[in-house]
């Protein structure tokens, strides 16, 4: 799913290290934390998986896609194999709950009539269903949350990318949040969370991989429950 | 791309328009008074050279011949005067018919005794060029035939008239194409600002995996469409100006000018032409910029 040998990543703007020397694997169906301080290195990990930078040195495969190799024009398509949710969720303001979920379907081409049968049952799995007519700004953070997450989850992508999901809501629904993808989880989609609340990786006993200074400093494997898989 | 995508693209081109209406106001209303500047520049310099041809075809050079040259060999030279390059026409004015023109001038009492072998004046060529820039060179040309004696030169007039039309053409290409460059900034800037309002859509659009087609042909439309509006409101505005234009110079200065109803089509395939190029251009030149960066790069974060 997410393979990286020997990465390293040094910004040519202020010659910052970012990466150095990543090696690391992440198989199909994981939940894996990425942990680490504020600039020890997990926004740039994100961005090269996501193939909106290109590492400096050695090379990455996501989804069997070599990112090295990777055309330009090929980028759109990698993406659509993943769902992204931001710590500031990222809404539309003036598009309700569903044409915010419907937005990424559009952006891709999905027909009318797909769209119109596939958001309902999204946000029926997150949840939202009644509040699909309804406006960000009439939403709780756990809530607009979870339209991020329908977003991400909408095309039905192999890998959930989740960049402190948990950050700008109470800790009663990060907690819910989490449950949520962990259960997206469990129905084979991959999932990674970049967080730095140490509680969550705690009460979830998954895989977390923690980043300091550009490297990987510990990795506690593969989670039990893969294992028995 | 689904028909139904494709339907969304366009829906998505208008609704950017009027969300960033006044600023589309502006763009129209500049565009509008750059293509009707051009227009009438073309109007201009459409007329200025028609005028120009039709006061040349009016501009007839008398060419006087030898005072012995019988009627016989005025022929002979009237044919040597159509061999020349600049010549359309020679048309031969007989001396009789010189000295009846004179007495209609001058009165009867003058000329009275001077018909027949009597009347002095010589035999004739009227002249008509095709054209006047070669206006001294034909007239020396036509000065080496034997039997011609001189030539009433207007060759100042000739001048004036090509410069004129020349200093015109140049004007107008000149006007048309700043015209154009300032145009394509316009509607690039009009893009660019309604990018600028839609850079947290293009994040979404592209951290989902949109294509970059699909992510410019929202903003290709909106440049089209300001492109063609504006062309469709000069067309209008130009066909009223240069109407108004002509009604009110034609009592001043008495010439045959070319209305607009007869250059129309060329002219209103030509705005559209350049309304829909300038508005794509303008727009693919301003959303290159984002198309480039990723993630927070785009909201300038």
């Amino acid at each position: 799913m997410i393979e990286f040998h020997n990465v390293t990543k040094i910004y040519s703007s202020n010659g910052t290290k970012a990466l150095d020397n990543v090696t690391l694997s992440i198989a199909k169906g994981e939940f894996v934390f990425i942990v680490g301080a504020s600039g020890a290195g997990k926004s740039t990990f994100l961005k090269l998986i996501m193939h909106e930078e290109s590492p400096t040195k050695g090379s990455i495969i996501v989804n069997d896609m070599h990112l090295e190799k990777l055309k330009r024009r090929k980028v759109p398509y990698l993406r659509r194999t993943m769902g992204i949710v931001f710590q500031d969720f990222r809404l539309i303001s003036k598009m309700t709950v569903y044409e915010n979920v419907a937005f990424a379907m559009r952006c891709i081409g999905k027909k009318n009539a797909t769209i119109k049968k596939r958001v309902p049952y999204i946000l029926e799995l997150v949840g939202l269903k009644d509040k699909a007519n309804d406006h960000p700004s009439e939403l709780s953070g756990g809530e607009q949350q979870r339209v991020a997450l329908a977003r991400a989850l909408v095309n039905n992508p192999s890998l959930i990318i989740a960049d402190e999901p948990t950050g700008n809501v109470d800790p009663e629904m990060s907690f819910e949040i989490m449950q949520l993808l962990s259960e997206i989880n469990k129905r084979g989609t991959t999932v990674l969370v970049v967080t730095h609340e140490h509680n969550l990786v705690e009460n979830f006993s998954k895989r977390c991989i923690k980043i300091d200074d550009g490297r990987v400093i510990s990795d506690t494997g593969v989670a039990p429950e893969m294992v028995a898989i | 791309m689904s028909f139904s995508s494709f339907g969304y693209l366009i829906k998505e081109g208008f609704k950017n328009m009027w969300n960033n209406r006044m600023m589309t106001l502006a763009s129209i209303g500049v565009l509008v008074s750059c293509l009707v500047l051009t227009g009438s520049a073309l109007m201009l310099s459409i007329n200025v050279s028609n005028i120009v041809d039709s006061v040349g075809d009016k501009n007839v050079t008398t060419v006087y011949l030898d005072d012995d040259i019988s009627e016989l060999e005025a022929v002979y030279i009237g044919k040597n005067l159509e061999k020349l390059d600049n010549i359309t026409t020679a048309t031969f004015y007989p001396k009789d018919e010189a000295i009846i023109a004179y007495k209609d001038v001058l009165g009867e009492e003058v000329f009275e005794n001077m018909t027949g072998d009597d009347n002095p004046l010589p035999h004739a060529y009227h002249v008509v060029m095709d054209d006047l820039s070669k206006y001294d060179d034909t007239v020396k040309a036509m000065l080496k035939i034997d039997g011609v004696s001189s030539v009433s030169s207007r060759s100042d007039v000739a001048e004036r008239l090509t410069s004129l039309n020349t200093l015109v053409t140049m004007m107008s290409f000149w006007i048309i194409l700043a015209l154009g460059i300032i145009s394509l900034f316009i509607i690039a800037n009009t893009i660019r600002m309604t990018m600028y309002a839609h850079r947290f859509e293009i994040s979404i659009m592209k951290s989902v995996g949109a294509t970059n087609s699909f992510v410019r042909i929202p903003f290709v439309i909106e440049g089209v469409v300001i492109g063609l509006i504006s062309s469709g409101i000069a067309i209008g505005l130009l066909a009223l100006l240069s109407n108004a234009v002509i009604s009110a110079v034609e009592h001043i200065l008495p010439f045959e000018y070319i209305p607009f109803s007869d250059v129309m089509w060329p002219i209103i395939g030509a705005f559209l032409v350049a309304g829909v190029l300038v508005g794509a251009l303008g727009s693919l030149v301003s959303i290159r910029r984002y198309l480039k960066h990723e993630g927070n790069e785009i909201l300038g974060w």
